[in-house]
């Protein structure tokens, strides 16, 4: 008897903790639909945090003469060439996602570590750093004057000096006009996807288009999801005041039409930049997770684990961030990616409807070119990618969804 | 007898929850969960609540553990500090006391987080109410609890949905006995298992009361898993109890027509014996928030005179020692 139960027992001894993450991610991984949208959104990550090497002004390495250049890495920071705050972030990730990437594949692969149970630390380092170091750099910018190296190497070459230069894919930037040849031109040999009214290059628009998507989904989404957990909690836990207080304001807010309510705002702020349009966004969307939240507090407050914990004289914070609020968030993650593309699509909506931050390169702006030129190359390029963009975060919800439905679990 | 240790006296306990309605929520009347019970508990005893669905027993544990605010009454606690209206106390001042009584819950499957491993749900107590204790004397404590329950060390590191429901009850019974408590209100604790399971669990219940000196309030709705656990047995009916004795005297000579009724619906799992005859009541429950007056049973009491309307019966000690909340019944000794 005892030599039949003994093997059993020495194999569950060796047994590891398995994170409830890890179980969902091995669902998730089952999904291919979902492993393919989640592929797609690193590529277009990579797009955005590598915007500069596949269209910029800079070239990497310059050589006229005797003199050598790096114009490239030393503009990546600068304030007059990038003079958006999203650009500055993302040129920074070109140096630290790499480090970070490293990080968390070298301690998976190589140590064999769990990455849900390092990765929370390791990501709020990753967080603390990136947004001190934007705004350090919105406090103390780094200027350097315009020096145009596309006709400064053409200019040396016609003189008969030794040019040498490695260039990005285009050698244009997303604000440099080019005005010969008519304007908006189709696309050609220079222009990939075209220029649009005022001469600039669709290509390098797209491209840098991708870091004000990305951005505006997630800023928006974790403004609005924040808020919405809070006031959620708080009106799903404590009741009474609380929730009646809570609860109305929810039922006002979602008593306006959401999208008329943002445009009405957006058209009140004069000067917007492309944060105003996240804040807006972020405090007009809260009340439906604030609802969905309250919902699950409501529900998980009777639960007899909760009750439990209550009886066990734990303090109310711990209750609430140990027991209540883990279990409540599954729901609330797979609402966030669904936010993330629909709020790209109201960025691209705001834009198209000449609301949003018109200096900044977002696909909705070009599409608005696109209705009032009624160009081809100016409404396809921006179509496709906010089209694309929407359907893979959507894929990714489905799947994190379904993954975190506990009675699908094998 | 009499030299017993009480370790809670209840006292006139009334839970009255309030029904609201219209635009401004206000009161329009109250679901009478609880209308004044009174009971000891003595060190060392197993007390067992039994009555059906809806007729305070849970509500009664609840709000000895302070879950519910008891809109009236006492719960004083005998603890090594002295005795203690619990009622009485805030948050702060209860929480030394919550390490003094546990609770085990109905539903196994619902009363321990899904995000937390073994380990953590035993543990977690420990982390509140010892801080004195560093990680490794915590995994220790697990490991002899796991082992007290019939676990093994192995499966700390577990999630509760890989355990059975027998195991899963065998987890909330380690982790109520983790702050070393006196008191131990058990809220429905086999209802929601199978038979083969409830007598196993019923039995660790018993070693461990035994072992660690532990004090009951097992609260059931058939008598029958009752008899085999209690000393004492205390009868509720629509918020009040109706008999308290002890669980022989109960089970075997009821005196109250409300228990006697309860008794003869006790399914006999012997084909053989003798067809019992079934008290059968006429009638539904009254519903607790329009009590009728008087007597809480006298409508569907076979005794009921015209004075049962005027004034609720109080509990009175019969010769044998037990306590009936009727006038008109004596014992048929």
């Amino acid at each position: 008897m005892s030599d039949v139960v003994m093997p059993q027992s020495t194999v569950l001894e060796d047994e590891q903790k398995i994170s409830y993450w890890t179980l969902v991610w091995q669902q998730f991984s089952k999904n291919k639909l979902a492993i393919f949208g989640l592929w797609c959104i690193l590529v277009l990550l990579a797009i955005a945090i590598y915007a500069p090497v596949l269209a910029s002004s800079k070239p990497f390495y310059v050589r006229i003469g005797a003199q050598v250049h790096y114009p490239f890495f030393s503009s990546l920071f600068d304030r007059n060439l990038y003079e958006n705050g999203v650009d500055l972030f993302f040129n920074l990730q070109m140096f630290l996602f790499p480090i970070l990437l490293i990080m968390i594949f070298g301690r998976v692969l190589l140590f064999g570590h769990d990455f849900f149970e390092f990765g929370g630390r390791l990501m709020l380092a990753y967080g603390i750093v990136s947004v001190g170091f934007f705004f350090y750099h919105q406090f103390y910018p780094h200027q350097e004057t315009y020096k145009d190296w596309v006709s400064t190497v053409v200019e040396a070459r016609k003189q008969g000096e030794f040019v040498e230069s490695y260039w990005p894919l285009r050698d244009l930037s997303y604000r440099d006009t080019n005005l010969e040849g008519g304007h908006p031109q189709a696309p050609g040999q220079r222009h990939m996807l075209g220029t649009d009214k005022e001469g600039r290059d669709i290509f390098a628009r797209m491209v840098y288009g991708t870091r004000i998507s990305l951005t505006i989904g997630i800023i928006a989404v974790s403004i609005y999801i924040f808020i919405g957990i809070v006031l959620g909690a708080l009106a799903g836990f404590f009741g009474g005041a609380w929730d009646l207080v809570i609860s109305r304001a929810i039922e006002i807010m979602l008593c306006f039409p959401t999208f008329f309510l943002i445009l009405t705002l957006s058209a009140l702020i004069e000067n917007k930049s492309i944060f105003h349009v996240m804040l807006i966004i972020g405090f007009t969307r809260w009340p439906e997770v604030a609802r969905l939240v309250r919902a699950e507090f409501l529900k998980l407050k009777n639960m007899d684990y909760v009750q439990a914990a209550i009886a066990l004289g734990f303090s109310r914070g711990r209750v609430i961030f140990y027991h209540v609020l883990p279990n409540a968030l599954g729901p609330v993650i797979v609402t966030a990616i669904f936010g993330i593309a629909s709020s790209i699509l109201i960025e691209s909506s705001l834009s198209f409807l000449g609301l949003g931050d018109l200096s900044a390169p977002s696909w909705g702006e070009i599409l608005s070119q696109g209705r009032q030129e009624f160009k081809l190359w100016l409404i396809l390029a921006p179509g496709m990618a906010i089209f694309f963009l929407v359907s893979v975060f959507n894929l990714v919800g489905e799947g994190l969804q379904d993954a975190m439905d506990p009675k699908l679990r094998r | 007898m009499q030299t017993k240790e009480k370790v809670l006296e209840v006292k006139g306990l009334k839970m009255h929850f309030p029904i609201t309605g219209g635009v401004f929520s206000r009161v329009v009347g109250h679901v009478k969960a609880l209308d004044g019970i009174n009971f000891d508990v003595i060190k060392g005893e197993t007390l067992g609540l039994v009555g059906e669905s809806g007729c305070g027993k849970s509500t009664t544990g609840r709000c000895i553990i302070r879950l519910n605010e008891p809109t009236a009454g006492q719960v004083i606690f005998h603890s090594e500090r002295g005795k203690v209206d619990l009622l009485e106390l805030d948050r702060d001042a209860m929480r030394p006391y919550r390490s003094e009584i546990q609770m085990i819950f109905q539903d196994p499957y619902s009363s321990m987080n899904p995000r937390m491993t073994v380990m953590d749900i035993i543990s977690e107590p420990l982390l509140i109410h010892c801080p004195e204790m560093n990680q490794k004397a915590r995994e220790d404590a697990v490991h002899y609890l796991l082992d007290k329950v019939g676990l093994r060390k192995d499966q700390a590191m577990r999630y509760p949905h890989e355990f059975s429901g027998g195991q899963r009850q065998r987890i909330g019974i380690a982790r109520a006995l983790s702050t070393n408590p006196k008191l131990i209100i058990a809220d429905e604790p086999v209802s929601a298992l199978d038979v083969s399971v409830q007598a196993q669990v019923i039995n660790l219940m018993m070693d461990l009361q035994e072992e660690f000196g532990l004090t009951y309030i097992f609260i059931a709705h058939g008598l029958s898993v009752v008899k085999h656990i209690s000393s004492r047995i205390a009868v509720m009916y629509l918020g009040n109890m109706v008999e308290l004795g002890d669980a022989e005297q109960v089970y075997n000579h009821p005196v109250h027509p409300y228990t006697k009724a309860l008794l003869s619906a006790t399914p006999m799992a012997d084909p053989r014996a003798e067809k019992k005859q079934r008290i059968i009541l006429q009638g539904d429950v009254p519903s607790p928030t329009n009590k009728p007056s008087g007597c809480g049973f006298r409508t569907r009491c076979p005794l009921a005179q015209a004075s049962c309307a005027e004034a609720a019966p109080e509990l009175r000690l019969l010769a044998s020692g037990r306590k009936v909340a009727c006038p008109f019944v004596e014992e048929a000794e």
